[in-house]
Formats: C-alpha cells, sequence, structure tokens
C-alpha cells in the first residue's frame, strides 16, 4: 500500500509538471502550428528569475510570480519578433521552427550557464513541508502545481473564448489572410499569443523547479516529454493531453519503482510508439487532411 | 602551426569548394516546376567537382600541414560523411529525423563492443556496426512509419535521446577485466580499450595521421558516391516525389512506406561505418555523441550548406568545422555560437550556402523587378519564354497551369 500511494504521488508530482508543460505548449500549437523545443528555456527562465529575485535580491516570495509573468511577457515578444516571425515567412514552417527552437533552448542553456553557472540551485520559491498519508508525504508543492494547472487551464480556456484577445488569436490561427482582410494585425495578435505563451512558460517554470532545483538544462526532458505526451494525447485536445500527461506520469512512476528509474522515460516512449503505429493522430487526435 | 594558419587553410578549402560550386551550378532542387532535362549534364557537373575536390583532399597533406589541423580534417570528413547521408532522408526525402545521430552512434558502439567482448580486429568489427546501423535505421523508420513532418522530428529526438538516457545510466558490471568493471554499454565514461585500426605499428608515430586522413577520406569518398548515386537513381526521383507532393506521388503508384522504409535503411549503411571509423580514430566511445549540442552542429551543416543538395552537406560540415575551430578559443561561448549560426542560416539563408550561391549565379538585373510582381497573371501576360528559359528561379512565380 506504501507503494502505490508512493507511485501515486510522485506519479502526481511527475505528472502535473507535464500536464502544465502540455498547457503551454498547446496554446502555440493552437495558434501558430508550432512544437516549441525552446519550452525548456522558459522553465528555465522562471526558475532563474525566482532565484534572482528572493535569493539574490532578497526580495518577498510576493514579487517571483509577477516578475516571471514579466520576463516571459518580455522574453516572449523577443522570441516572436527576432525568430518566429522569419521562419513562419518561409515554407516549411512547422518542421523548420522545431529546428529553431533546438537551436534556441541551446543558446539560453549556454547563457544560464554562462551567467549563473552550471551548478544546480535551490530554488527558493517552494513549500517545504508535504501533507502526510498513511506514512507517505505528499509534498504541499505537488497540491499546489495540480492545482495550478487546472487553474492555469480554466484561466486559459476563458481568455481564448471569452476576451478579444483570445477571438483574435483563434481567428488568426483558423485563417491569417481572411482575418487581415478583416482588418486584423496577424503579426500583433501572433507576438500577443506569443507573450501569453511565455509568461505562462515562465510561471509553470517557477512552479516545476520549485520541486526540484535550478539548472541550466532544467526543463529539456520534461519539454520533450510534454511535447510526446501531447502528440499522443492527439495535438489540440487540451483536455485529453493533461489526461494523458496524468497517466503517463503514473506509468513513469510506476515502471521506475517497479524496475529500476533508467527505465520510466523508455517504457513511456515505448508506450507512446506502439499507440502512434495504431493511431498516427494520437489518441483523440483529428486527421489533418492537407489540400492539395 | 598557429591557429591563424589552420583557420586559413581551412578557409582556403572552403573557398574553393564555394568557387568550384559557384561555377558549376550545383544545386539540384526538383521544387523546380519546369521539368530538367539537363540530368546528365548534373550528372557531369558533379562528377568534375568531385574530381576536383577529391584531388585537393588527396594533395593536401603534402603540403607539410601540421598533426592538429589534419585530425580536424579527419573529424570533419567523418562529419560530412554523416551528414551526407542524413541528408538523403532530411533533403532529398524530405523526413524530418533528428535520431541521425543515434544511427552514427549505434555504428560506433556495435563495433567498439564486438572489438571489446569478442576480441575481434577492428576491422572486422566495421561491418558488423555498419549492419548493426542499418537495423536499427530501418527499426527507427519503422517506428514513425505513419507519423508527419514535426511529429517525426519530436519522436525521433525523444528517441535518440532515451537511447543516449539508457546508456548514461548503465551501471551494472558486465565484464570485469583485471579489476576494471566495465558496464555493457560502458556507460557514461564511455567504452576504451578496444584497440584501434593498427596505423602505428603499421605506418610508425608520424605516419599514423596519414594513415587515418586517408581512411576517413576513402569513408567520405565511399559516402558521397553511395548519395550521389542513390540522388541520380530512379530511387532519388522517388524520394524527391514523395517529398514534394506525397499525394501526387501516391496517385501515380508510389507505396510512401516502402520508400520511407528504404530511405532510412540505404542511408543506415555508410552512418554506421561512419560509427565505426569514428570509434577507431577517437579509440574512445561515450555517450556525449548523442548531446544535443553535437546534433545541433550536424544538423546545422546541413541547413547551413542546403538542405536537399547534392554538394550542400559538404559546403554545410566545411563551413561549420571552420566556424567551430574559430569558436573553441571562446569556449563557453561555442554552443551559443553554433544556435547563432544555425538561427542566422535558417533566417536568411533558408536554402543554404548552395542555395545562395545559385542565386548568385543565376541573378540577373531584372529579377528584383520580376519578384515585385506578385500576380501570376501579369507574369503569364509578359513574355514568358524568356524566363522559362532559367528555369532555376521560374519558382518564384509557379506553374504555368496554376
Amino acid at each position: 500500500m506504501d507503494i502505490f500511494l508512493q507511485i501515486l504521488f510522485s506519479g502526481l508530482a511527475v505528472g502535473s509538471m507535464y500536464a502544465v508543460g502540455a498547457i503551454a505548449l498547446s496554446l502555440l500549437w493552437g495558434t501558430m502550428g508550432m512544437l516549441n523545443l525552446a519550452h525548456s528555456s522558459f522553465i528555465a527562465l522562471g526558475g532563474y528569475v525566482a532565484y534572482l529575485c528572493m535569493s539574490v535580491l532578497g526580495a518577498s516570495w510576493f514579487f517571483v510570480l509577477p516578475l516571471a509573468f514579466l520576463f516571459g511577457l518580455v522574453f516572449g515578444y523577443i522570441y516572436y519578433h527576432l525568430v518566429i516571425r522569419h521562419i513562419y515567412a518561409k515554407e516549411n514552417f512547422s518542421v523548420n521552427i522545431i529546428i529553431a527552437s533546438v537551436a534556441i533552448a541551446a543558446l539560453a542553456e549556454n547563457t544560464f550557464l554562462n551567467l549563473a553557472g552550471g551548478e544546480a540551485l535551490r530554488q527558493p520559491f517552494q513549500f517545504t513541508s508535504g501533507l502526510k498519508i498513511i506514512g507517505v508525504v505528499l509534498p504541499y508543492q505537488t497540491i499546489f502545481t495540480v492545482f495550478t494547472a487546472i487553474l492555469l487551464m480554466i484561466i486559459l480556456a476563458l481568455i481564448m473564448s471569452k476576451s478579444k484577445l483570445g477571438q483574435v488569436i483563434r481567428a488568426v490561427s483558423q485563417n491569417p489572410d481572411a482575418s487581415r482582410l478583416m482588418g486584423i494585425n496577424v503579426q500583433k495578435s501572433f507576438a500577443q499569443a506569443m507573450m501569453l505563451y511565455g509568461s505562462i512558460a515562465a510561471i509553470t517554470g517557477v512552479l516545476v523547479t520549485g520541486s526540484s532545483q535550478v539548472f541550466p538544462s532544467v526543463g529539456s526532458d520534461a519539454t520533450v516529454k510534454a511535447l510526446i505526451i501531447l502528440i499522443v494525447a492527439g495535438l489540440g485536445n487540451l483536455r485529453a493531453g493533461i489526461l494523458m500527461a496524468f497517466a503517463l506520469g503514473f506509468l513513469e512512476m510506476g515502471v521506475n519503482y517497479l524496475f529500476g528509474s533508467r527505465y520510466g522515460f523508455p517504457s513511456m516512449l515505448g508506450f507512446v510508439i506502439i499507440v502512434l503505429l495504431f493511431k498516427p493522430n494520437g489518441f483523440w487526435g483529428k486527421e489533418i487532411v492537407n489540400r492539395v | 602551426m598557429t591557429f591563424y594558419e589552420i583557420s586559413i587553410l581551412i578557409a582556403v578549402l572552403g573557398i574553393l569548394a564555394a568557387v568550384v560550386a559557384f561555377f558549376w551550378g550545383t544545386s539540384y532542387s526538383t521544387k523546380d516546376f519546369v521539368i530538367r532535362d539537363n540530368r546528365i549534364s548534373n550528372v557531369w557537373k558533379d562528377f568534375w567537382i568531385g574530381i576536383i575536390l577529391l584531388a585537393i583532399a588527396l594533395i593536401f597533406p603534402a603540403f607539410g600541414a601540421g598533426k592538429y589541423l589534419l585530425s580536424q580534417i579527419v573529424l570533419f570528413f567523418i562529419w560530412a560523411a554523416v551528414v551526407t547521408q542524413w541528408n538523403l532522408i532530411f533533403g532529398i526525402a524530405g523526413i524530418f529525423t533528428l535520431g541521425h545521430m543515434a544511427v552514427f552512434a549505434i555504428g560506433g558502439y556495435i563495433t567498439a563492443m564486438v572489438a571489446l567482448y569478442m576480441g575481434w580486429n577492428l576491422w572486422a568489427a566495421l561491418p558488423v556496426g555498419a549492419l548493426a546501423s542499418v537495423v536499427f535505421s530501418f527499426l527507427l523508420g519503422a517506428t514513425i512509419i505513419r507519423l508527419r513532418g514535426p511529429y517525426i522530428a519530436i519522436m525521433t529526438l525523444a528517441i535518440a535521446i532515451v537511447i543516449q538516457k539508457l546508456i548514461v545510466s548503465d551501471v551494472a558490471c558486465f565484464v570485469t577485466k583485471d579489476l576494471i568493471c566495465y558496464n555493457f554499454t560502458g556507460g557514461a565514461k564511455g567504452l576504451f580499450n578496444y584497440g584501434n585500426f593498427g596505423f602505428k605499428e603499421w605506418l610508425g608515430f608520424k605516419g599514423r595521421i596519414y594513415g587515418e586522413y586517408y581512411l576517413a577520406l576513402i569513408l567520405l569518398v565511399l559516402s558521397t558516391l553511395f548519395a550521389l548515386f542513390v540522388i541520380y537513381s530512379p530511387l532519388g526521383s522517388t524520394f524527391r516525389s514523395i517529398r514534394d507532393n506525397e499525394i501526387a506521388a501516391g496517385s501515380r503508384g508510389v507505396n510512401r512506406i516502402k520508400y520511407q522504409l528504404i530511405v532510412f535503411t540505404v542511408s543506415g549503411i555508410f552512418t554506421g561505418l561512419a560509427g565505426g571509423v569514428f570509434a577507431g580514430l577517437q579509440t574512445t566511445m561515450g555517450p556525449n555523441i548523442l548531446s544535443l549540442s553535437l546534433l545541433l552542429f550536424l544538423l546545422s551543416m546541413i541547413v547551413v550548406g542546403g538542405r536537399g543538395t547534392n554538394w550542400g552537406p559538404l559546403i554545410g560540415a566545411a563551413a561549420l568545422m571552420l566556424a567551430d575551430t574559430v569558436l573553441r578559443d571562446f569556449g563557453e561561448l561555442r554552443v551559443a555560437g553554433l544556435s547563432l549560426i544555425i538561427l542566422l542560416a535558417m533566417i536568411f539563408l533558408p536554402n543554404g550556402i548552395v542555395g545562395l550561391i545559385s542565386n548568385i549565379f543565376y541573378w540577373s538585373p531584372d529579377k528584383k523587378e520580376m519578384e515585385k510582381r506578385i500576380s501570376i497573371k501579369d507574369f503569364i501576360k509578359s513574355d514568358r519564354s524568356q524566363y522559362l528559359k532559367r528555369g532555376k528561379w521560374i519558382k518564384k512565380f509557379g506553374d504555368e497551369n496554376e
């Protein structure tokens, strides 16, 4: 029973980590059709901002999330205007942006390495204690991350469905040319989507690094895992993605506990490969039909 | 030899390659809508480019280049051989795999492991490694058989990462020799003590580097010949037809799944051999082969050189090795510099250096004006015939049936 609870709780912890990644990444897929491998740099950005705010500047925890929000906003804007915009204008965007975002991830990792050093830093924005259930500790950080994931998903859904910004982003993602004819500034709305993404990603970075430590390549594994989770759930279906994040989190942790921690990620990937052999668009994905 | 002499020498090599490519117009892109009847002349162009480059490479050590420079060029030959094969999948067949370094690593690892555990000579272990690579490459192709574009990139990257993680986390003792515990895959510290190609005994301590140089050169020549053979064969046309328009190719009876598996298998051969040669020349094989920065380094060779072109990967490999030699002085900023190069190439040179060269080659004064005319109707009204002759940039304005 202890082992079962342990698997459940740690599965919940990694599942929530993948879920918050999936939320931000699926926003980008929904708007521009890009799979952003540079997500790891936004996670690291959030972690380092939290470290900078509390450990270096000695400010209150109160400022961490607003500051991460701000940094994510700014770097999302910069990322869009320096890189994505130019690649979007050329053909084969969905693949080229993967290469470009791998480069961005390496660039960001190298920058963090040079600025903050390679050693793992303790990220101060975290809950130290946990809830004790039958001798097994469920950290408050995990509960907090799960609830934040659900909250972020609701907020994002509200923004996308109710606000003018969301309407514009959806219109542009459906048909950029038609929305330009309706007087929408396509570049601006993409930049706004990117800023929204950046701020969400940086905030999730603060949460995710709270349970581990901060180092330059902190988010890279979680990014790849979140991406394959989105793919296996079906891109564009966020609720299925979050469900899948927790399911695969449990699978990974279960295998980790039963067969040793080497086999968690490989078994997860094997599961995903087998699913994709039979359902190439994922469990709940729509088939993409290209017109000739 | 000082660092600057080395840079100048490599630069001269690169410039020579660029000049040759410039005069012969290497870009062979079937994205052009105009049917090309000059395929035979393209073969001859490639033949002469190859002969000139080969001649330069053959006599290069005679100029008394230093050992460091030669070892850098050996590395360049190996990377060029790998990216030429990667380009078959990535550029010619248009399947955006990021797992090719895993194929390379499997070749190197299997070669080293066969030599280490079974006591084989490294020369005999080379084909075994190549075979393992072919099998792995086939399996890699089979796992993503039903996926498209970006999905393929993510899945193959994940597979490469998983293989690296499995190797790094391997801590169990497989054999114990002389109180040293060997992990099956070498673990984080890698495989070593599996012998070498025996150039030291054969050519002496000083001549060893020449043996390595010519071995790597033979590998590159064979690999390039093989790639060109595939590109010009009907197989290459099939790959390009799938890349350019899958549905049209399917309606002509091209079985995508079959040819996707074929291209993965075919490109595995020389990638595996390159892996084995790399393992033999480096005499250690570690998991850093699968690191993200090396993946980025080789990927940027294809992107910078020009994907889907015959000589693009080679030129890209030369350019990137030169850039890497320069960046090595800056140590910590090396990866950042590489990332910037790949980003700048993607933004400003979408068709790579080869595309740039062919743009210069086919530049004409009224091209700028032509580009302003967005409407195809305008274009059709204008005197088409004179533009049709220059089939190279007709693609900018579209097909006549469009």
